[in-house]
């Protein structure tokens, strides 16, 4: 086992009285897909606001690559290599899709104000890069067709996609995703989980939250189970099946019947 | 829609030799709101925030380059880059300050930042003079052989101030910078996670805004001899979002058709004065249920019913 990429350490979030995330901690193996299940109010997407600079945590660490990850900006966690998508889809509604890319390809890029403002040579250069970068991308999460469209326009699947591609476009080691399969038809879902798999033999770190089971079992390789703001089990898919505490944080003990 | 911008532009150098002086002045006031509402639309439009205190922006340069002029003897011309410093790294400080700020509560800070300008200027009258005024300030001495010190000389001048403004904000606009602020504006959370800095880019497009509003701020001294805080109150900054709302958000010819539509056509039809603030404020009323796009909104529907080609949703990058 290789050194993990990403280290979650005693993470806690309150909200008043409420234990949203309780002194979680656990380790993202780099180059691996790891998913993030529960039950409704798991903790799961705190979790992963809280990896991702979105809330700041009560208590905790969150380090990637030993370089502390907690309180930094979200365009500085960016910088660092970790890139997420939404619950519930965030994009540029009123761009295109391939604006909406460029965009994302284009905060990336080193480029002086005055270098971007004048249209030197780096300007352009940069321009060109991204106009690569893009149809690459495009291609990536297969929307060639789509690149002229008004991205409020397109379909839930489609624009699910697009959030996957603006993550990638930020050219991450970390790729957070929450919720990916939401919303799919059976088909779209597998065609989304074998689009994740292609991005882990990429070389990028996957973490996913997900609700659909048999879409996370089949597609994830490490598995951390949350309920009630705790972690309860941590394992491959095949040790969290036959998980007893999983089991019953999802089907109930014997006493609540 | 480019054709007709350059076709214009050929309207507006050709014909004012051959107009009255009165409507030369007009067309000079027209383009000088006309700056004005430009400034106001990239806060409105690119930022997508509200600035109510636009006008101590305008203020500001002009106050600064005009007693520049009157207490230490400087030229219109050496005047000029220090005020326009002065108003952009004074955007910056109150860019950084209240742009975390948002919708309403950016909108409120402005206001208050707007009449703290304005009370500042009424008060310090050992230096400006107070409720009185500045005066007399003189026309803009003459610069590589061009004279200024006629209503067409002066003319040209705002009609130059105006191109160059346009020219800098379309520029941003298609730059990276322009970008990404428009990115910030459509969904500021998910800007931040792509990497983009969104306050920097905030302050950014808040300092280009104070630039243009500036370079306009030089050119109202001179061109109304006088100036008196009561010039920079809210309702200079209100006029301003109405004509960016009129014309059309979120372009770059829309407050220019705003300040047509709220600053010529009044005068030139004559209204009656006291008409005007219950004119714009039902125009803006009508504007806003019936022509979210604005007037620009308007044309462009009409435009692509014709060609039927393009798409009748408001562009915002072309």
């Amino acid at each position: 086992m290789s050194a993990p990429l990403l280290t979650v350490e005693n993470l806690s979030r309150h909200f008043g009285g409420v234990r949203a995330v309780n002194d979680v901690s656990f380790a993202v193996e780099a180059g691996a897909i790891t998913g993030l299940i529960g039950p409704n109010g798991a903790g799961k997407t705190t979790t992963f606001n809280l990896i991702s600079g979105l809330l700041p945590p009560t208590s905790g660490t969150v380090r990637l690559d030993g370089g502390m990850l907690t309180g930094l900006r979200p365009d500085r966690v960016a910088a660092q290599g970790v890139a997420r998508t939404f619950q519930g889809i965030r994009i540029f509604p009123a761009l295109t899709v391939a604006q909406n890319l460029r965009t994302a390809v284009l905060a990336g890029m080193r480029l002086g104000f005055w270098e971007d403002l004048l249209n030197l040579p780096a300007a352009q250069r940069a321009e060109a890069a991204a106009t690569r970068a893009v149809t690459v991308l495009l291609c990536d999460i297969g929307l060639e067709d789509r690149a002229d469209d008004i991205a409020n326009s397109l379909s839930y699947a489609h624009q699910s996609l697009l959030g996957i591609g603006l993550a990638l476009a930020v050219r991450p080691r970390l790729l957070l995703l929450d919720e990916p399969f939401a919303g799919m038809n059976p088909s779209e879902t597998q065609q989304a989980a074998r689009m994740v798999t292609r991005i882990r033999d990429s070389g990028i770190t996957v973490v996913l939250v997900e609700h659909d089971m048999p879409a996370v079992m089949g597609v994830c390789d490490h598995i951390v189970v949350l309920d009630q703001g705790s972690k309860i089990a941590d394992g491959t898919p095949a040790e969290i099946r036959s998980d007893r505490r999983v089991i019953e944080a999802y089907l109930g003990t014997d006493d609540d019947a | 829609m480019r054709t007709l911008g350059v076709l214009l532009a050929i309207l507006l150098i050709a014909v004012p030799p051959f107009m009255a002086e009165y409507h030369v002045y007009l067309l000079s006031l027209t383009l000088l709101w006309g700056i004005f509402a430009l400034s106001m639309g990239l806060v409105l439009g690119f930022i997508g925030e509200i600035n109510f205190g636009q006008a101590a922006f305008v203020a500001i340069a002009a106050y600064a380059s005009s007693l520049l002029r009157l207490k230490l003897g400087f030229s219109f011309w050496s005047a000029a880059p220090v005020a326009l410093a002065l108003v952009v790294g004074l955007a910056a400080l109150v860019g950084l300050i209240t742009l975390r700020l948002r919708g309403p509560f950016f909108a409120l800070v402005t206001l208050g930042f707007g009449e703290i300008v304005r009370l500042i200027i009424t008060n310090w009258q050992d230096l400006t003079n107070g409720p009185l005024g500045l005066r007399p300030i003189a026309p803009p001495e003459s610069l590589f052989g061009l004279r200024f010190d006629s209503k067409l000389g002066f003319y040209y001048l705002v009609f130059a101030t105006l191109c160059v403004s346009l020219a800098a904000l379309a520029r941003l606009i298609r730059a990276r910078t322009g970008r990404m602020m428009i990115a910030v504006r459509e969904d500021e959370v998910l800007a931040g996670f792509v990497g983009i800095p969104v306050l920097r880019h905030k302050v950014i497009g808040l300092c280009f805004s104070a630039l243009v509003a500036g370079l306009g701020g030089l050119l109202i001294g001179p061109f109304l001899t006088l100036l008196a805080p009561g010039q920079f109150d809210l309702f200079a900054s209100v006029d301003m979002v109405v004509m960016v709302v009129v014309g059309g958000v979120g372009t770059l010819a829309g407050p220019l058709i705003g300040a047509v539509f709220l600053v010529f056509m009044p005068e030139a039809l004559s209204f009656a004065r006291e008409l005007r603030p219950v004119m714009m404020g039902g125009l803006l009323i009508i504007v806003t249920i019936f022509l979210p796009g604005g007037v620009i909104g308007l044309l462009r529907h009409g435009l692509t019913r014709l060609s039927s080609a393009g798409r009748g949703r408001l562009a915002v990058l072309r």
